[in-house]
């Protein structure tokens, strides 16, 4: 549904979790009776902090999702980073008695940046909530800016971003980005490159942190089992002191055409990765209804349109899609991986799958099957108390409203089959796609 | 096999590893969840989980990769991709997935070393179309040499994507040498050579042989009500036979007798160090001290993995630790990311750390006097976010289904207890002793994997 400009990378706890199978039951008490998600409700601070709560009592654990506006829109020229790099500092632990409360509390701080915000989640038990958000919001208000500190995180932001670059996929998505928002703040990597790293100066970390982190900026989303007034007490005690002030106004820009040749950049693998990318006019909701619909229908799941590449064409394990929504506009990437003596016929038959969606759309059952799809697809993604507080906070931070989560199965059931084809023909132009191949060179292939 | 490659960086490192012990306690049956077992011989786990309209199939058979031989090496795979979509007696491959997404569903299959499960997740009222579904796919293959010799071309570029990715290359050395000797060690993916020459004589063997009821387990975990499921899970499984199914058992993997290390080099910019030790298995006890271990070691706040790195300056771009407890044996595993330059060092200092690593202190009442102020407890630090996870866990309706069939197939401890006890009772002893008896053992397997060298 939405990508993360990942850092997968930092976790002050076990937030970046595999698969987690443990299942404490123990008897008949141990698995109880759970309630579906009750209605949201919001409510704003006197300092303008907007808060919007979920109840969920399905586990005895409270998520919290502080979402910053700006990201890596708010970066000055030259400054890519700037924004994961503030984000980061924000979280820094400034004692060992504070670390020992942390983590005796078992609580888990992640953060992530985006084209459009930076994002903080805070889980933990519920019953050391309390405890949590005093401890955060103290770190939050009061960041630690020191020189070493900036020193030791960029450094791990040149790791980070070299670890993202040994991935294909990765390295195929920021190219594209690259050049569809070439001399915009999307070009860049979150993590900056090293030339912007170097040069920013403590001033600008300070400077974005005054202009972003106030409670007029911000938004917190929280889901939890615990009951709303106490949610609402606990913000307003430990987030009420932070100050107020008006959300910065952050620059428009527009992506740029297509650029007429394919990129390529040289990877020795034993595969070649072959992404075909657009960027799609998504404003409203209706717009992103169709995007997302478009995205299912093309690379998600088995019989999606790439499916054909992998099953009888055989060309790849691997075939993909995925959505990137941001405000300035929104990337949609379609891919496989195939051996690379085939990366020709796989750049060949990947342009001839979205020509036909382009030339033919699709029909009535088409639309029907991928209606259900994206629709059982929601439901999934939205499963746990973080990927849901994240998805609400995500939607209304992009402007399409975090009520958009109730509303969006209504909506992908309204959406007709001439609107759906209208989107594909106004989307997928063959002058708009721009191919990247990352793989060998030619001649060894 | 996995639809969507995780492209989660080192997320995505041990993703097949770091798989925690399933506990559960099926005979404690409630108004919300109840087990039992068909004539047949299936067992079925039922959990009421309401909080969404969607329901969780997972389908498991005692059939892995252990139960392979050298010119048997990747059939079950095969046959794990075969059954997912190539069809039956009665529809074809791309019938079956039409409908499957014409009803919301996601479906997929894993093969593992123990076991091999199928998995499907669909809106609540769609449960009959996917129980139909799985006895058509599961009990009804009609296998085909022109649709395997399909399939085997998109296995091959699953093998090739492998070579391609730092982390799930050297955790797949990893196993390759953690059980010498043990069937364990073979590739899941199966080799190259037994996949282009694998038939349908063979692949029908496998299938004869092991998808049977009496070998196989059912977990639903989602929006239903017991009582109706239990009748359709009755009304669909029940007609299956079991006879002539004889279950096989193997000896459990065995120590290492000499620490190997592998070493290769790729087109990346960072260097990567994996290092993995013999872990207990699925039924130890060891196994609660092993999991309070690696929230010690590598998770929360302050893992203390990162100690003996960071005094060096050796800095590293995350480090995941995981357990994975097999039914013959587990595996622990470690690996990072790191400048090329760090490489050496750190391997050298993550493997005298562990090696010594019994007579680090865990908790605050492993010192004295002052110094209890400035201790950190780890311990109970591990075991608060154990908590945690456990609750996490809950939500988790597929992976909640995933764990039930695993324990219905993989326990042989007639009471297992409750879990949080077990991890409450464990204490600074038994923390060095399983420190000492896994972390400090003498032989390792070590990868790394740098970049290429320049010409």
């Amino acid at each position: 549904m939405k990508i993360i400009k990942s850092n997968v990378f930092f976790s002050l706890a076990a937030s970046v979790t595999p698969a987690l199978l443990v299942l404490l039951a123990t008897g008949p008490e141990a698995i109880r009776a759970q309630s579906r998600n009750t209605a949201l409700k919001e409510t704003a601070l006197e300092n303008g902090l907007r808060l919007i709560y979920e109840h969920d009592a399905s586990s005895q654990i409270t998520v919290v999702q502080f979402f910053i506006k700006g990201g890596q829109r708010a970066e000055p020229t030259g400054k890519a980073g700037l924004a994961y790099l503030t984000t980061r500092l924000t979280l820094e632990i400034p004692d060992f008695t504070q670390t020992q409360r942390l983590m005796n509390q078992a609580t888990g701080m992640y953060m992530a940046c985006q084209e459009d915000c930076t994002f903080i989640t805070l889980s933990c038990l519920s019953e050391n909530l309390e405890e949590s958000l005093d401890l955060i919001s103290k770190i939050m208000r009061k960041p630690l800016m020191t020189g070493i500190r900036i020193d030791r995180i960029t450094k791990q932001m040149e790791e980070y971003l070299k670890t993202e670059e040994d991935d294909s996929v990765n390295l195929a998505h920021s190219a594209s980005m690259a050049a569809f928002f070439k001399d915009t703040p999307y070009a860049s990597s979150v993590f900056g490159t090293k030339d912007s790293l170097k040069a920013i100066k403590k001033s600008d970390i300070t400077w974005f942190y005054r202009n972003f982190f106030h409670a007029g900026n911000m938004l917190v989303v929280v889901t939890t089992d615990l009951e709303e007034e106490d949610i609402k007490g606990l913000i307003d005690a430990h987030y009420g002191p932070f100050p107020n002030g008006p959300a910065p106004d952050l620059p428009s820009f527009t992506s740029r055409p297509a650029p007429a040749e394919s990129i390529f950049q040289e990877k020795d693998k034993e595969q070649s990765l072959v992404s075909a990318a657009f960027v799609l006019n998504i404003r409203t909701r209706r717009e992103y209804t169709l995007g997302f619909l478009l995205d299912c229908l093309l690379g998600k799941g088995i019989q999606s349109r790439l499916w054909d590449l992998r099953v009888r064409q055989k060309l790849a394990y691997s075939v993909q899609s995925r959505l990137t929504h941001a405000e300035q506009g929104t990337l949609l990437e379609a891919f496989l991986e195939t051996e690379h003596s085939k990366t020709e016929k796989a750049h060949d038959a990947l342009r001839a799958a979205l020509s036909k969606l382009y030339e033919k759309g699709i029909d009535g059952k088409e639309l029907e099957m991928t209606k259900n799809y994206a629709k059982a697809q929601i439901l999934r993604d939205n499963e746990t108390k973080t990927s849901r507080s994240r998805t609400l906070a995500f939607y209304e931070t992009v402007g399409l409203g975090y009520t958009f989560l109730k509303d969006i199965l209504e909506e992908i059931d309204s959406v007709t089959l001439d609107e759906i084809n209208g989107f594909i023909r106004s989307g997928l132009a063959p002058q708009d796609c721009l191919f990247v191949i990352i793989g060998p060179a030619e001649d060894e292939q | 096999m996995n639809l969507t490659r995780k492209r989660t960086a080192l997320a995505a490192l041990l993703a097949g590893l770091l798989v925690l012990t399933g506990i559960i306690h099926p005979q404690a049956d409630s108004e919300n969840n109840k087990s039992f077992v068909l004539d047949n011989g299936l067992r079925v786990f039922l959990y009421e989980k309401k909080t969404l309209p969607l329901l969780n199939f997972v389908f498991a058979v005692n059939m892995g990769s252990k139960d392979e031989t050298e010119a048997t090496s990747g059939l079950v795979h095969i046959l794990e991709h075969y059954i997912l979509f190539r069809g039956t007696k009665q529809h074809t491959g791309d019938e079956i997935a039409r409908d499957m997404r014409h009803h919301g569903a996601y479906f997929n299959a894993h093969t593992g070393r123990d076991l091999s499960s199928f998995e499907i997740t669909i809106p609540s009222n769609h449960a009959d179309f996917a129980l139909q579904t799985l006895k058509e796919i599961l009990f009804e293959l009609e296998l085909d040499q022109e649709a395997l010799e399909e399939e085997k071309q998109i296995i091959l570029e699953e093998l090739t994507q492998l070579q391609d990715d730092p982390f799930r290359l050297a955790t797949s050395f990893l196993y390759q040498n953690l059980f010498p000797g043990h069937p364990y060690q073979r590739p899941i993916y199966g080799t190259r050579e037994v996949i282009e020459g694998a038939t349908v004589e063979q692949l029908s063997q496998f299938y004869r042989g092991f998808l049977v009821p009496a070998n196989s387990a059912l977990a639903v975990v989602g929006d239903f009500s017991i009582s109706a499921m239990e009748e359709k899970i009755k009304s669909v499984f029940e007609g299956i036979s079991s006879e002539d199914f004889t279950p096989s058992r193997l000896e459990q993997s065995g120590p290492m007798s000499k620490t190997v290390e592998i070493e290769r080099e790729m087109d990346v910019q960072m260097a990567y160090l994996a290092i993995g030790l013999p872990g207990p298995d699925y039924n130890s006890k060891d196994q609660y001290a092993l999991d309070v271990l690696i929230e010690i070691f590598a998770r929360g706040i302050n893992p203390m993995i990162y100690h003996p790195l960071s005094q060096k300056r050796i800095q590293v771009g995350g480090v995941r630790m995981g357990y994975s407890a097999h039914r013959y044996g587990g595996a622990i595993t470690i690996a990072l990311a790191m400048e090329p330059k760090h490489l050496k060092r750190a391997k050298r200092e993550l493997t005298k750390y562990l090696k010594q690593a019994r007579k680090l202190n865990f908790s605050s009442d492993d010192v004295f006097g002052e110094d209890q102020l400035y201790a950190m407890d780890y311990m109970e630090s591990a075991k608060n976010r154990l908590r945690f996870r456990g609750e996490q866990a809950r939500e988790r309706g597929l992976a909640i289904a995933t764990s039930l069939a695993r324990y219905m197939l993989l326990n042989e401890i007639a009471d297992r207890g409750n879990y949080l006890e077990h991890i409450a009772e464990i204490g600074t002893t038994e923390l060095r002793t399983a420190t000492g008896n896994y972390l400090g053992q003498k032989y390792s397997v070590i990868v790394t994997i740098e970049p290429t060298k320049k010409k």
